[in-house]
């Protein structure tokens, strides 16, 4: 080998040992929170480096549980951790809450309306960007809102099969999300929302990100998760109004260290999450944290 | 089983395809015919600007074509249309998505022409529309149709541009890509592999189609040298 290749092959293996690398796959709503926390953290703890992928948490899932590399998980909500844990993915007693989540209903400021429930009634709202409620937990904490203020009512002839009782009489927590494929619409009755407006529709994003994208470029009123609304990025453009914890579904937001990944750089962000300067980051993105 | 919903999207799916390749039909084929035979200053640039929805990633494609008909959007100001999340956006979309595939195959099958012909017929008096009848038509519909195939088949399965544009509203821009990935997400892994190889069948009949077709052109050719 040439004395340059050697020297490179040195100097990459130089790199390698000197940085010790925390991969982190997370929910898209911490996009712009965990960034700083992993800042902060890579700040403190010279030689490591976070890398950060975001997705919807279900889709993340699917991908660990088919062997993605990945150091730390950080989910939207329990149900997809938790599986995980089941089948034997993580690191027995690492998985913990690490926020709450929090939903906001965002408006493009030049619409001039005081953001609240009551402003989507406004005529010129003719589209809702929502996350897609079929997976993405998001989506089916802004229909809950929707519901808690009265803007959807639940239709008693949807067209779901197999339940133990009728659809109107089931709890947040009781409704088969997985299978209401055919959209918002064909089981709750949007009439509130429609009431002296052309025409009504809702729009479904991917994931909280995209549906922040759609809100943004397209449809002027949307149904976000806090951290997002709270940023530069959508807080410019936009108003937006912070719904109070309990009016929707509980998204009691985890995260987890993945099977044979604890390593002590690992262990460390771990514990940096669940740190005071940790979650005085997460707080100011708008998350409720555990214990509050 | 499959349900209900899945059979709204793939018709939705169906329809937005046909609409797309028939628009194609009518806009890619004077364009390729322009393209192939004449010359001009910036033609090569404006190929290549026809070609560059190949490039860019299929999201960020639908999503500047989604500014472009937004509210905001130059579309809305200049035509008054509202097409963003609707069945009018999406074929847009595809339109533009499969341009390059088709205009390409357009292009090879004029190329592949015999000029000679061509100026025969120009020679003896035949009027433009009759030489086009007789003469191109003839020889060409198998690369135009396989073209136009190849863009329904691709319009079927594009994901990225009209996740952006759609806005995955069930019945109305829930295309069947989408549907099928919203099963997978929602770990219905059972019906998203019906829901699969549905889809399957239907993409290899077509392109099926699309190889017999290219195979009858070149056929066709050899008998007319």
């Amino acid at each position: 080998m040439k004395p340059i290749l050697w020297s490179v092959w040195l100097l990459s293996f130089g790199v390698a040992l000197a940085e010790a690398q925390v991969r982190v796959v997370a929910a898209a709503d911490l996009q712009y929170a965990l960034g700083e926390v992993a800042q902060v953290f890579e700040a403190k703890n010279p030689g490591v480096k976070v890398s950060l992928i975001f997705g919807s948490s279900g889709k993340l899932y699917t991908q660990l549980s088919q062997g993605l590399e990945a150091d730390l998980y950080f989910s939207a909500e329990s149900i997809y951790p938790k599986l995980l844990e089941e089948k034997g993915l993580t690191e027995r007693g690492t998985r913990k809450p690490y926020a709450i989540g929090r939903m906001a209903i965002w408006l493009d400021r030049k619409l001039g309306l005081t953001p609240g429930p009551e402003a989507l009634k406004d005529p010129r709202i003719t589209r809702l960007a929502i996350a897609n409620p079929v997976h993405a937990p998001y989506g089916r904490a802004a229909v809950t809102l929707l519901e808690r203020y009265g803007l959807l009512k639940r239709r008693p002839d949807a067209p779901i099969s197999g339940l133990s009782q009728p659809f109107p009489r089931l709890s947040w927590a009781e409704i088969p999300w997985e299978s209401l494929t055919r959209g918002v619409e064909a089981y709750w009755d949007p009439e509130p929302l429609r009431r002296g407006k052309p025409h009504f529709e809702f729009v479904y994003g991917e994931n909280i990100s995209q549906t922040a994208q759609l809100a943004l470029t397209a449809t002027q009123a949307g149904i976000l998760a806090l951290p997002l609304a709270v940023h530069e990025s959508l807080s410019r453009p936009g108003v937006y109004w912070a719904a109070p914890l309990g009016s929707h579904l509980l998204l009691e937001q985890n995260y987890v260290v993945l099977k044979g990944k604890a390593r002590p750089e690992v262990l460390a962000f771990h514990r940096f999450v669940g740190s005071p300067e940790g979650r005085a980051i997460l707080k100011r993105y708008g998350f409720v944290l555990p214990g509050e | 089983m499959l349900e209900p919903p899945f059979w709204t999207s793939l018709t939705l799916s169906l329809e937005v395809a046909l609409t797309a390749s028939f628009v194609l039909l009518l806009t890619g084929v004077p364009l390729a015919w322009w393209l192939a035979f004449r010359s001009f200053p910036g033609k090569a640039l404006l190929e290549a600007i026809f070609l560059l929805p190949l490039v860019l990633p299929p999201t960020v494609l639908g999503f500047y074509i989604l500014l472009f008909l937004g509210p905001e959007g130059p579309w809305r100001k200049l035509t008054g249309l509202s097409w963003a999340f609707s069945f009018e956006g999406l074929v847009f979309a595809s339109v533009l998505f499969s341009l390059p595939f088709a205009l390409t195959a357009y292009r090879e099958a004029f190329l592949s022409l015999d000029r000679n012909l061509l100026e025969v017929a120009r020679t003896l008096g035949v009027p433009r529309g009759k030489i086009w009848l007789k003469v191109v038509l003839p020889l060409t519909w198998p690369g135009l149709l396989s073209g136009t195939l190849l863009a329904f088949a691709h319009t079927l399965g594009e994901f990225g541009v009209v996740l952006m544009v759609g806005g995955s509203i069930p019945g109305k821009t829930q295309m069947v890509s989408i549907y099928l990935y919203d099963l997978v997400q929602a770990l219905r892994f059972r019906e998203a592999a019906e829901a699969s190889a549905v889809l399957l069948l239907l993409s290899l009949g077509v392109l099926v189609a699309v190889r017999l077709l290219e195979a009858r052109g070149r056929a066709w050719k050899s008998t007319t040298r």
